[in-house]
């Protein structure tokens, strides 16, 4: 059974097609870079696969079961989208212990403890989300995606608007992740780096995949789609 | 392990409550427009005793109508805000259960806030104790939990929308006209003294406006915040 299958997903808004004919399959222990452009439907395909969006046509499964009928199954599902998705006037213990009970953790206290343990969040865990800095926050919202343990991660722009020793520290908790047997489907606009960590890479353009294969290739694809093809060339001259 | 419903609707409950009582972001301004709105009307008419009597119920009602729409129309705007909102959707949580969760803490704030002005609308048009208070209680709690259902529902609903704040009581107060109508009889049957089976009809449209509608926005709420996604 496929960690993620997507077939046909087609997402329109009003008149203008956000994905088109999407067709992916994502194995158990996985790890796939998604590329485009902005606008090219990363967001939009991300947040289909974590159920937050129906598709307009086409289906999604996880684990072989369709999120949407069994909501159960939402808890296999880790999504790290652009914000941080924490509550600001509460702590990061707080919000950790409140949605490791809505995800049905047995006991929460402790799970919670491990999870501020295992992120190095200690000294910041009982201050206010809002005291935060935006590093800080992100590593409170991995805390928060990885809570419910789950087996599929979707991972939007892990290294957006981070510096260089916060990226390098997702790095590392993606490679734990992917130890750990995880599949994870992250989105990015930085090929090398994420293909340091992924085996497989798709490449979306105006909602449709334009490529999906190994790195060497899709290197050449990503640039070309990127229109960074001439830029280098330039930059060589 | 499949989560329990009811520990999870405890903890949708428990979250807003602490929010709210760490920023008092929805109760405050809430408070301070409703004193404001008995103030005015305090000043603004020179009713005898009988007929302050007759108005006052209405008085009252627009007090706590139009300052509930204040904080309410915010409850789900601050979670889109945050970005917690799709947090708590990522849970295997029923989208119903979200929907109580907010409607109770909703009705808890609405609760608060009206017992905190209810003192100042005894002392502005110099009523006593009448002697059905438990109904006209009752009354209040009744409307309040009708009109908060169908504004929380609204709340989610207007979450995308450019001019949400306005766009809110437009929508709401159409809805519950039949509640307030009913709210503002019986409170002002209760408030004459006039014997309580003269409000029982209305109470009773309150009741079956609330089971109506709390049951619709149960319901709705799932397609509701699917559009908003």
């Amino acid at each position: 059974m496929d960690a993620l299958q997507t077939s046909g997903v087609t997402k329109v808004y009003g008149r203008s097609y956000a994905l088109k004919d999407v067709s992916l399959t994502l194995a158990r222990g996985e790890c796939v870079g998604l590329f485009g452009q902005n606008g090219a439907g990363k967001s939009t395909l991300l947040r289909i696969c974590a159920a937050l969006l129906r598709p307009s046509s086409g289906s999604v499964m996880v684990f072989g079961s369709d999120p949407w009928k069994h909501v159960a199954q939402r808890a296999a599902i880790g999504f790290l989208g652009h914000g941080v998705g924490l509550y600001p006037s509460l702590t990061v213990r707080e919000n950790l212990e409140y949605f490791a009970h809505l995800a049905g953790v047995a006991v929460p206290a402790d799970r919670v403890r491990e999870i501020i343990d295992r992120l190095e969040l200690g000294v910041y865990a009982d201050a206010e989300v809002r005291c935060l800095s935006r590093g800080w926050q992100q590593r409170a919202a991995i805390a928060r995606g990885l809570l419910g343990e789950p087996h599929l991660l979707l991972w939007d722009e892990p290294f957006s608007g981070l510096d260089e020793r916060t990226s390098e520290r997702m790095s590392e908790v993606l490679i734990q992740l992917r130890s750990g047997g995880c599949t994870c489907l992250v989105s990015s606009h930085d090929y090398e780096r994420t293909m340091a960590l992924c085996d497989r890479a798709v490449i979306l353009e105006r909602g449709r995949i334009a490529y999906d294969g190994g790195e060497q290739e899709g290197r050449v694809a990503y640039r070309g789609i990127m229109g960074l093809a001439g830029k280098r060339e330039r930059v060589e001259t | 392990m499949a989560p329990h419903p009811l520990k999870q609707l405890a903890s949708l409950y428990s979250k807003d409550i602490k929010l709210e009582f760490r920023s008092r972001e929805s109760l405050l301004p809430m408070f301070v427009f409703g004193l404001l709105v008995l103030t005015i009307f305090n000043f603004s008419f020179e009713f005898s005793p009988a007929e302050m009597k007759s108005a006052a119920g209405g008085m009252l009602w627009i007090a706590f109508t139009f300052s509930l729409t204040l904080g309410i129309s915010r409850s789900f705007g601050l979670e889109k805000e945050y970005g917690s909102l799709d947090s708590t959707l990522l849970m295997p949580v029923d989208r119903g259960l979200i929907f109580l969760g907010k409607l109770l803490s909703n009705f808890t704030f609405a609760l608060v806030q009206e017992a905190l002005l209810l003192p100042f609308f005894f002392v502005f048009f110099n009523f006593s104790l009448f002697p059905d208070f438990g109904w006209f209680l009752a009354v209040i709690c009744l409307g309040t939990f009708g009109f908060c259902a169908v504004s929380t529902l609204f709340s989610a609903l207007t979450l995308s929308a450019r001019m949400r704040e306005i766009l809110m009581p437009l929508l709401v107060f159409p809805v519950y006209i039949p509640a307030v109508i009913g709210s503002v009889k019986a409170a002002s049957t209760i408030i004459r003294g006039e014997p309580l089976a003269w409000a029982a009809m209305w109470i009773k449209l309150i009741v079956v406006f609330d089971i109506v509608f709390a049951t619709l926005a149960y319901i709705l709420f799932e397609f509701v915040l699917e559009e908003q996604s």
